[in-house]
């Protein structure tokens, strides 16, 4: 454990000397001038980020009206084709996830649409007690689609969903995530999207800064959330397969999967000209071969790491975590690229810590 | 092999990267003095000074409620664990925005809600505590306290738990652990250092010494006492403080190869108390064999410190280690031997090369 440490803080250090002891030389835009930044963010914003929200806006959509269709005529068929719209959202959330910038970042979009582990203590006593506010800080972990997942899946039979209040606060986290995801997509297609595209230089708050830091923050979500607490190795080991993303559907893994292709897909904007091919331009490399290259890479493989995982995330923790851990590594790897290579190439400041409060 | 391989490798790329920046001078390294006492700019642990006031006044309403034999309550005290309301549920004397649930050992906080719960449900007891019966225990000089029916204090449970499962586990376990002292260490934020600084100050504030410490310590609180209490056969205040201090004076000038030796000896010196400490209530619990008020409370006192251990990173003893020593106590502290508990001692005396002295704790 220790030896390990002491080799992060060497590695790190030794990147903060380079990165310090040269800063000065850098100039502020390497060889950009034969590289439009403007037209990469106007490509990722077209090819990436608004299909990314119109597909999530159309899922919810469908979610929405298959909640109705279960409201007029609750039915066991119905409340299945309910749960498997409420998949398809929470999968069609995930590329939505690292595009916390602007209206995402204003609205706290992800932090409304899922927070997880869900505390289902505070959701039980709102079903038994009401509530006035799904906002109160005492809800911050007690809605948006992890409050979907526990009223769908935690009975398979379609009678508990109907009882007490569930109806009802269904409705208002569905109301919830709809209304801030609406704000963020009307936004991104009324001007937004060409702000995006003209705030191309790559200091603190730019659009590529913003993009680039968001990409890291949701990956180390991805790593930390998804894999490392339940697996244990934020707690000494001891595994916490409870606190995986949609516990109660078991739907863990896919999600894990789509949120990766959704950071990879931000990185290289889909078909269009995006962080990878700027890399590129730049001259970016790790080792011999293009850094853009090396990251997508790597990209892949946590993908096929994470796909040749049993059906069950929790499962798999619970009785196979060597392969969730090399998972895990693999995650490790790719943060080193993300958070130093690509930035320090990028000229680009890595400006969010982790502030849990002390 | 391959490990430091990597080092040096690492080593050689930090040197080719700084003779690429040739036009920079060097950066020379200061050397640094460690002081006396923990006299640094820009310390702040606020924030675990007020965790440790809440265990206080958490503590305050368990003794009191023991004291005069008041039925306690799981719901209150879980309000105060997770500071409902910024005042503990209306409890605390002050309001603050820290919690100890949230700094608690994850996996661990539905234990320390059961200890809630199973106080609560033998705390209106009116029969006297006894081997398979739950109740308070009294002496002739008026000392109540309150065992379940295995003996155990939950009220020893509740603190020790908590000192072990957040301030023990935070310090070593999170503060000084790789992600947060990864963190920067060039912007200062006035009041508060870098955040390193920070971090490192912050593990400081959960021993629950002043910044005086060890020249002043008739203000330790919870570990600050036991380490106190160690201090004439381990030297402990000098020897976890100066660790402490140390580490702090290397993160200032950047020396973190001298920080990291620090954080290990920080996590020995401190583990050194415990296991000092657990020997010590080893020590009462054979000596006062024959009395249940006294045995079960060193007892449970013992055991809580003895499961703490595990919260140690680095720590020196074992996993396994910590249950074989904790079977040797068993379960019904009304039924220990002293054969049992001297072999639970001597363990953990060997463990922490304390065989010399360990009748002396």
């Amino acid at each position: 454990m220790m030896f390990r440490s002491a080799l992060f803080f060497i590695l790190g250090s030794a990147m903060l000397v380079a990165s310090s002891g040269c800063t000065d030389n850098t100039p502020d835009q390497p060889s950009g001038s034969t590289f439009e930044r403007e037209d990469m963010l106007r490509e990722t914003a077209q090819n990436v980020i608004i299909p990314a929200y119109s597909s999530f806006k159309a899922d919810l959509g469908q979610l929405s009206s298959d909640f109705a269709q279960f409201e007029s005529s609750p039915s066991q068929s119905n409340f299945e084709v309910l749960r498997n719209s409420f998949l398809q959202a929470y999968q069609s959330w995930q590329p939505c996830s690292p595009i916390e910038i602007g209206p995402a970042a204003e609205q706290s979009l992800r932090f409304s649409v899922n927070t997880f582990p869900l505390d289902t203590a505070q959701v039980n006593s709102n079903l038994s007690t009401g509530w006035d506010n799904l906002y109160s800080a005492q809800n911050n972990d007690a809605k948006g689609l992890p409050a979907l997942d526990y009223l769908l899946f935690i009975s398979d039979d379609f009678n508990l969903f109907t009882q007490d209040s569930r109806i009802q606060y269904f409705k208002d986290n569905l109301d919830l995530v709809t209304e801030k995801l609406d704000i963020v997509y009307n936004a991104w297609n009324n001007g937004y999207a060409e702000e995006f595209a003209v705030n191309s230089g790559t200091d603190v708050g730019s659009s590529l800064g913003l993009m680039v830091n968001e990409l890291n923050f949701d990956f180390e979500l991805i790593k930390n959330a998804k894999v490392a607490i339940p697996l244990g190795l934020k707690t000494l080991g001891v595994a916490q397969p409870e606190t995986v993303e949609a516990l109660y559907s078991d739907a863990s893994k896919d999600l894990l999967i789509q949120n990766l292709k959704g950071v990879k897909n931000l990185f290289v904007a889909g078909e269009g000209t995006g962080i990878d091919d700027y890399l590129d331009n730049l001259g970016a490399k790790y080792g011999s071969e293009n850094l853009s290259n090396a990251i997508i890479a790597r990209f892949e493989s946590c993908e096929a790491k994470a796909a040749s995982l049993g059906p069950s995330l929790k499962s798999q923790i619970e009785n196979k975590p060597s392969e969730v851990e090399a998972l895990h590594s693999e995650l490790q790897n790719l943060v080193v690229l993300l958070k130093t290579d690509m930035p320090s190439q990028l000229g680009v400041q890595i400006t969010y810590q982790d502030n849990d409060g002390d | 092999m391959r490990s430091s391989n990597l080092i040096l490798f690492a080593f050689s790329l930090a040197l080719i990267t700084l003779s690429s920046c040739n036009d920079e001078e060097p950066t020379t390294t200061s050397s640094y003095t460690v002081p006396a006492i923990y006299a640094f700019q820009n310390v702040d642990y606020s924030g675990q000074t007020q965790r440790l006031n809440h265990l206080e006044e958490m503590m305050t309403y368990v003794e009191d409620g023991i004291e005069s034999k008041t039925p306690l309550n799981a719901q209150t005290l879980k309000y105060m664990f997770e500071n409902k309301d910024q005042n503990g549920g209306g409890m605390f004397s002050f309001s603050s925005s820290k919690m100890l649930s949230d700094k608690c050992f994850a996996p661990h906080i539905s234990k320390i809600e059961d200890y809630f719960n199973r106080i609560e449900s033998i705390s209106d007891s009116q029969t006297i505590a006894s081997n398979g019966v739950a109740g308070y225990s009294e002496t002739v000089s008026g000392s109540v306290r309150l065992y379940d029916e295995n003996g155990m204090e939950l009220s020893e449970f509740i603190e020790k738990g908590i000192m072990g499962a957040v301030f023990y586990y935070q310090a070593t376990g999170v503060y000084l652990e790789t992600e947060k002292m990864n963190a920067d260490n060039e912007n200062v934020i006035e009041g508060e250092g870098t955040a390193m600084q920070h971090h490192w100050d912050e593990a400081y504030g959960y021993l629950g010494v002043g910044l005086r410490f060890p020249q002043k310590v008739d203000d330790a609180r919870y570990w600050g006492v036991y380490c106190n209490r160690r201090n004439d056969l381990l030297g402990s205040n000098e020897a976890l403080s100066e660790a402490f201090r140390r580490g702090r004076a290397a993160i200032n000038v950047g020396l973190l190869e001298d920080r990291d030796a620090a954080i290990s000896d920080v996590r020995t010196q401190w583990e050194l108390v415990a296991a000092a400490t657990i020997i010590h209530y080893l020590n009462e619990a054979i000596d006062n064999i024959g009395d249940d008020h006294i045995r079960n409370h060193v007892l449970s006192e013992g055991y809580v410190f003895i499961e703490g251990l595990f919260y140690n990173p680095e720590k020196i003893i074992s996993n396994t280690e910590i249950d074989e020593i904790l079977a040797k106590i068993g379960t019904n502290f009304y039924e220990v031997n002293t054969q049992d508990l001297q072999s639970a001692r001597d363990q953990i005396s060997t463990i922490y090369g304390l065989d010399n002295i360990k009748s002396a704790f």
